[in-house]
This record gives C-alpha cells, structure tokens and sequence, in this order.
C-alpha cells in the first residue's frame, strides 16, 4: 500500500473521532456579524479570545471556519511572531517546564536561534552605546541623523523614518538633507516592504503619503502602495504566484475554478494609477512586472504581455517577466510559446518548482505528454507543499506512460 | 474634499440630509474634522458644513459607481431609490467608522481615512474587508432594485464563484449546484425586495459575504446528505470513514470499532488547542498560516501547537496498545496500512511535520503530569 493511503486513512479516522466535539452555544461560526468584525480586525482583544477559545473546544465551529478561511471568503488577521515572542518563551520553557499547566508553545531554542538573540542584543547595545554617545547633544541635527541610521541599522525602519521626517522639518545643511533623504528613502523603502509583507496595508499607503510629502522618489514604495491598494502582500507578485496553478488552473490544465476575475471600478482606476507610476518611473522593472501581473490577473492578456516583453527588452534574464510572458502566453492558448518561455526560466532557475509544473502543463496541453511527465517528475521533488506533492504523484500514477 | 459639483440642493426630500445625519450629530460632531475643520470653513455654521462635507462623498460615490455597475444610474432625481442608496452608503460608512473608534486609542478618527479604507477593502491591524464594500454595497442595491446590468453581471459572476468555493469545500457540490439554484431563489426577489441579499450591509465585500453563504449552505447540504447515509449505516459513529474499500468480514468490522473507539479516546485526552491544530492540518488540509490565523497565533506557535498534538497522540495510542494488547497493533496496521513493524510515528503524513522527538516529548511529559484530562471538563 502506497503512503498517500495511509494518510489518508489517517485523516478519516481523525476527522470522525474529532467529528462530534462541540462547545456549548453559542457558535461562533453562525454570527456571521461577528465573523465579519474579525476578520476586518475590528475586535478588540477579550472578543478575539472568546473566539479562538470556542474554535478550539467545537470542532463543528472551527471546520465551518476552517472551510470559509480555505475558500478565501474569510481572512482573519494574522498575528506574527515577534523575536522578543521567541526570546521570551525560551526563557519561560528553560527555567520552569511544564509549570504553565500545558500552555508552553515553544521548544527550547536550538543554535541558530540562540546566535540570532545575541544578534539582536548586540544590536540594541550599539544603539544604546549611540544614544549614550549623542545624548549630550541629542538635539542637534547630526545628533538625530545619527540615530535614525542606528535605528535603521536595527531595523526600527518606521522610527528611524520619523525622526527623519522630525529633523527635516528643521533649517539644515544641504549637505546632511541629502544624507537624510537617503536614509528617509531606504527607512521609507524597507518599512514598505516590511509592512506589505505583513499585510498592514493601511501603513503602506501612509508610509507612501508621507514619503510623498518629504518629496522622496522611491519606486520601491510606489510599487508596495500599489501592491497595498489591490490587497497583495508580495512584493513581487509573480514570486508568489507565477504559477498556472495559482491562476485557477489543475493538473490537467483545465480551468474549472479560474481566479475570481476583477470586474470593478476599481480596476481600471488602479490601472491608471500603475501607468501614472510607470510614466514617472519607466526604467523600474519592478513596477512593470507587478503591473503585468496585474493586467494578467485582470484578464486584460495582451496588455499584459506587452509589459512583460517591455521588461524583458529592458533585462533579458528577469526571471518573473519571462515567467509573466509565459502564463500570458498561455492564457491566449499559445502553448509552444509559453513553452518557450518556462524553458527560458527554468534555464535561469532550474530549481524553480513553479517553472517546472508550468512547463508540464504547457507540454500537456501540447499533446507532449513525454515530455509531460519528465516536468512532472522534475517538479515533484521541488515542491514544497505536501498536499501538492502527493497530487503531482498522484497524476503521475493516473497518467499513461505511452 | 472631493472636487464635484454638489448635487445635494437637487434632492426632492423632505428633511434633506438632515434625515440623515441629523440622528447621528452628536457623536459626529465628537470626530475630527467635523468639528474644528468645519468650523474653520464655516464659522457660524459648522454643522452645515460638516454635513455637505459627507453628504459630497456619498454623492460622489454614486454618481462614480452608477456609471460602471448600473443600467439607469441612480440620481436625486430618482427619489425614494436614491434616498435608500443614500441611507445604505451611510450606514455601511458608519458602521466601519465608529468599528474604527472603538479600537482606536482616544476614539477619533477621521471619518474620509474610513472612507478611503473601505473603498480598498483594507480592516485594521491587517485585517481584511474582504473587497470594496462601498462598491458591493451598491453593487447589491442594483440587482435588488432589478437593474439589468447589476443583476447580469451578479448572476454570471457569482456563479463562478459559487462553483469555485463547492470545489474548495465539497467538490461533489461544484457539478451539482442543486443548492445554487435553491440560493438564488432566496437571494434576490425582485418583486417583495425580501431576498436574503436585502440583508446585506457592506460590512464586509459582497464575494466574503456571499462566499460564507456558499460554505453554509454546502456543508448543510453535505450534513443533509451524510444523516441520510448514516441512518443505513452499521456504524453510526464511523459512517463517514471510507478507509477500507468493500471489505465487509467481521474481523475488519471489529478493527474499525476498535480503532475508531481508540483514536476518538486518544483525541478526547487531547488538550483543545494542539487538537484544534491537527483538525486543521490533517482533516481540513489547511495551510499552516491558515490555521494560524484561526487560532489566533503566529505561525511558528501554530507549527508547535500541532506537533505537540501528534506528539501526545502517538503516544497515547502506544499507551492503549500496551494495554490492549497486539490486537490493536494489527487493526491499525491493517486499517491504516502500516509497515509489519508498527512504529506509530508512520501515522505521521509526511517526515518533514514530524516533532522534535525529544525535546516535544519531554515537553508533553511535564504537561501531561500537571493537566488533569477529562474529556467531560474539557469540551
């Protein structure tokens, strides 16, 4: 017997011992008004615990809300784990385990992480030995530039953007408003990406603004607003998702549950919004591939596709264009040319998993279904995510070899 | 301000938007803006000029959006119509506004910020409205009202999208969209303006709303479906469970109860939270940030969570065979298809999500000592 049917076996059994474990009422999964205010991050945190304390105790409550977070139709916030989380855990296991009555969550840390705390005391040390060294003349201005950059080095990238903004409100020397531009941009520039990451779009668009205002051009942090504006955490959107899969294709490259597409005002206003971007900065390579993925998502194929070539012309080795130019290629059912281009990735990034299941995909749908299976095969060690692994296999077996 | 010419003196209403905002004065009248701004631009009236200061973004609004979603846009000229669009948009406003001060430090917030927010569908603290909710609002207003354009282009996309959640959820409902049709009769009755999408109110995007609908109503369906079977079943309680294909002995039978009897023990001794995450990873097949968010933890505390939970659960069936017996052993091995030499950590699905051994086991056995684990008191 295969694996796959032991896990599946596996799954079914725990699904129906775990099936009738309910919490007394009432159920959270039936107020969708409380739902809602949750997952927009309008509770404050007594009503968040009641939540997740009856998802954990009704299994009923957390598989109806396991379904809407799976079909993307409910996204409660995420909460991230910060290094002083960590720290603060490791000691509490270290020194009293068990003593919590079975709330400790984290192992002891192993090396790498033990390296990374006396990384980040070292760090807090320089900033204090900074603080310690400026604290006589604090308030001048190399004072404050000289702590924004320990700031910056530390990575409090928002502070050190304010204290930035605070001394450039000043009289100051040319000379140091250049400096301080450069470190408002690179502060500006990683805050951006930090909290694009981390999905606080709201922070984005201010760090924008405020950007803005200071008169700093930085086409890192138009890119992460524009990102921020359409709800996309990735900086490069087709880092994340380049592949047909994520597009609504399956296996098979039939498209049964192709994306949502975008059908609102709202798209064409932010298309507007990405060539007002790209016209003040044409030469950003990362504007215009985000905005091919855009297009592309949006169904608008060709113009995409002229972005994507656009930046190839620019860089011919930029892996997500040709990546871009390959899903749009296929989207248009021109398979020998978006062949062409997951070839051209996978010769840049061999060990590109979305390149490979795309490449398959595409040679499927050619009818070449030798060279099908060798993509497959190629791409099953890569990817990551068990479920799909376990799938790829799975069409390997139900495929014909011939 | 929005540069748009104001419409509002047009508006054939009694009361004007003083029936609109006017129940709502005191508390705006605490909100930045409303107060000091609009006494700045109008000193001796500054409740009139907070007033066409709202009043001129809702109006902007439908004017912006009757344009892309509707047939006939919606003017003052249309009356009660327009009225009703009116007194939704700011209701929907509203709501997120004063959601906003309730959470907020001080309790003021600038009520245009909201309005921007919610047009990008942005929550707070990285929250999500799941879509622009000033949009689906009049979006749904439309197809109520039986205006062509809204209610074409609502059926044909939400059709897609009904198929595309059932895949997700229930991927026998995605070809069998019974449930989508008995939906749809409910959503939308023109005629009355009763259907179940009169209810909503743009608290979050009409595809969430809409989607969570979907999920209900499938599982329903789906619970609907699995009574039926299982009052035919011979084991209620593992009617579900379609792990061994037409093997009907009674040797295999016993396995099953034993097994199923054995694992719903194991998984009642479970602390709530470590089972809460390998229902999700393992029934639910979520991806660990998924889970995460449901349980409101961080990834990494998600991760532990589940280890610990399979931790404790292999080693409560290890504790049940050394009870019962080799019998048990063997109806696992034959049930789950094990290797001759059972070794319980080949329950886990893949090598990659098993737990430290030592270190989480250790853990479990400092846990286990201090909790007391009744089924009964935990659930």
């Amino acid at each position: 017997m295969t694996s796959s049917y032991s896990q599946e076996a596996f799954r079914e059994f725990l699904g129906a011992a775990a099936a009738d474990l309910t919490a007394p009422g009432p159920h959270v999964a039936d107020d969708d008004a409380l739902l809602e205010r949750w997952s927009a991050g309008y509770l404050v945190s007594a009503e968040t615990h009641r939540i997740t304390d009856h998802l954990a105790a009704c299994t009923r409550c957390a598989t109806l809300v396991a379904q809407m977070v799976k079909g993307g139709v409910l996204i409660p916030p995420l909460i991230e784990e910060s290094p002083a989380d960590s720290v603060m855990a490791s000691a509490h296991s270290s020194s009293s385990p068990g003593a919590s009555g079975g709330v400790i969550e984290g192992p002891s840390l192993g090396p790498r992480r033990q390296l990374l705390a006396i990384a980040s005391l070292a760090v807090v040390a320089t900033l204090v030995a900074a603080v310690l060294y400026f604290g006589g003349r604090s308030n001048s201005t190399e004072g404050q530039l000289a702590l924004a950059k320990v700031e910056l080095a530390r990575g409090g990238h928002l502070e050190a953007l304010q204290r930035v903004e605070g001394l450039l409100g000043r009289e100051v020397a040319a000379t140091l408003r250049t400096d301080a531009l450069s470190v408002a941009r690179k502060a500006a520039e990683k805050a951006a990406a930090e909290c694009l990451e981390n999905g606080d779009f709201t922070q984005v668009s201010q760090i924008a603004a405020r950007v803005d205002r200071l008169g700093v051009a930085s086409d890192q942090v138009v890119n992460a607003d524009l990102q921020a504006r359409r709800g996309d955490p990735a900086i490069v959107s087709l880092a994340r998702s380049g592949g047909l899969l994520d597009y609504g294709y399956d296996l098979r490259g039939q498209a049964f549950q192709k994306a949502f597409p975008t059908f609102d005002a709202a798209f064409e206003q932010q298309r507007k919004q990405w060539e007002q971007a790209l016209q003040k900065y044409p030469e950003s390579l990362l504007l215009r591939v985000n905005f091919g993925q855009f297009l592309l998502k949006g169904g608008a194929i060709a113009a995409a596709e002229s972005q994507f070539t656009e930046a190839l012309v620019r860089q011919p080795d930029n892996v997500d264009a040709q990546l871009g130019l390959g899903l749009a290629r296929y989207e248009r059912q021109d398979y020998t040319a978006a062949l062409d281009a997951f070839q051209a990735v996978l010769r840049e990034r061999p060990q590109s998993a979305t390149a490979a299941i795309n490449a398959a995909l595409a040679c499927e749908a050619l009818q070449r279904q030798a060279d099908a299976r060798r993509y497959w095969r190629q791409a099953s060690p890569l990817v990551e995510a068990p479920t799909l692994r376990d799938q790829i296999e799975r069409h390997l077996l139900e495929t014909p070899e011939n | 301000m929005p540069d748009i010419p104001l419409i509002s003196n047009e508006w054939p209403l009694e009361g004007g938007w003083e029936a609109i905002f006017g129940p709502d004065r005191d508390w705006l009248q605490t909100q930045p803006f409303l107060d000091s701004a609009a006494r700045t631009v109008s000193p001796t009236s500054p409740w009139v000029s907070a007033k066409d200061r709202l009043a001129m973004q809702l109006e902007q609004w439908i004017s912006e959006l009757g344009e892309v979603l509707f047939t006939q846009p919606v003017t003052a000229k249309s009356g009660g119509a327009y009225f009703e669009l009116v007194r939704k948009l700011w209701e929907c406003w509203k709501y997120h506004w004063m959601a906003e001060c309730k959470v907020i430090a001080g309790r003021q917030v600038d009520g245009m910020r909201v309005a921007q927010r919610i047009r990008k569908g942005a929550g707070l603290s990285g929250g999500s409205l799941g879509g622009d909710v000033v949009h689906d609002l009049a979006w749904a207003d439309g197809v109520l009202r039986g205006d062509p354009r809204a209610t074409r282009s609502f059926l044909q996309q939400f059709e897609e999208f009904a198929i595309a959640v059932a895949r997700k959820t229930s991927p026998r409902y995605a070809h069998k969209l019974d449930w989508w049709d008995d939906l749809k009769a409910t959503l939308v009755v023109r005629e009355e303006r009763t259907g179940k999408l009169a209810n909503y109110q743009g608290h979050s995007g009409l595809k969430s709303w809409l989607g969570r609908m979907f999920v209900r109503e499938i599982m329903h369906y789906a619970d609907r479906e699995r009574r039926e079977a299982t009052t035919v079943d011979e084991f209620p309680g593992v009617a579900d469970v379609r792990v061994v294909p037409a093997d009907h002995s009674i040797a295999d039978r016993d396995c099953r109860e034993k097994v199923h009897a054995v694992l719903r023990e194991a998984i009642d001794t479970l602390d709530p939270k470590p089972r809460q995450a390998l229902v999700h990873h393992f029934v639910d097949e979520l991806e660990n940030q998924e889970a995460a968010r449901i349980m409101g933890v961080d990834p990494g505390t998600a991760t532990r969570r589940r280890d610990r939970g399979l931790s404790e659960l292999r080693d409560t069936l290890l504790d049940r065979i050394k009870v019962q017996g080799d019998s048990l052993g063997t109806c696992l091995k034959h049930l789950l298809r094990l290797g001759d030499d059972l070794d319980l950590s080949t329950l886990l699905p893949a090598k990659e999500h098993l737990p430290r051994r030592a270190a989480v086991a250790g853990e479990d056995r400092g846990e286990r000592s201090v909790g007391n684990r009744s089924a009964g008191g935990r659930v």
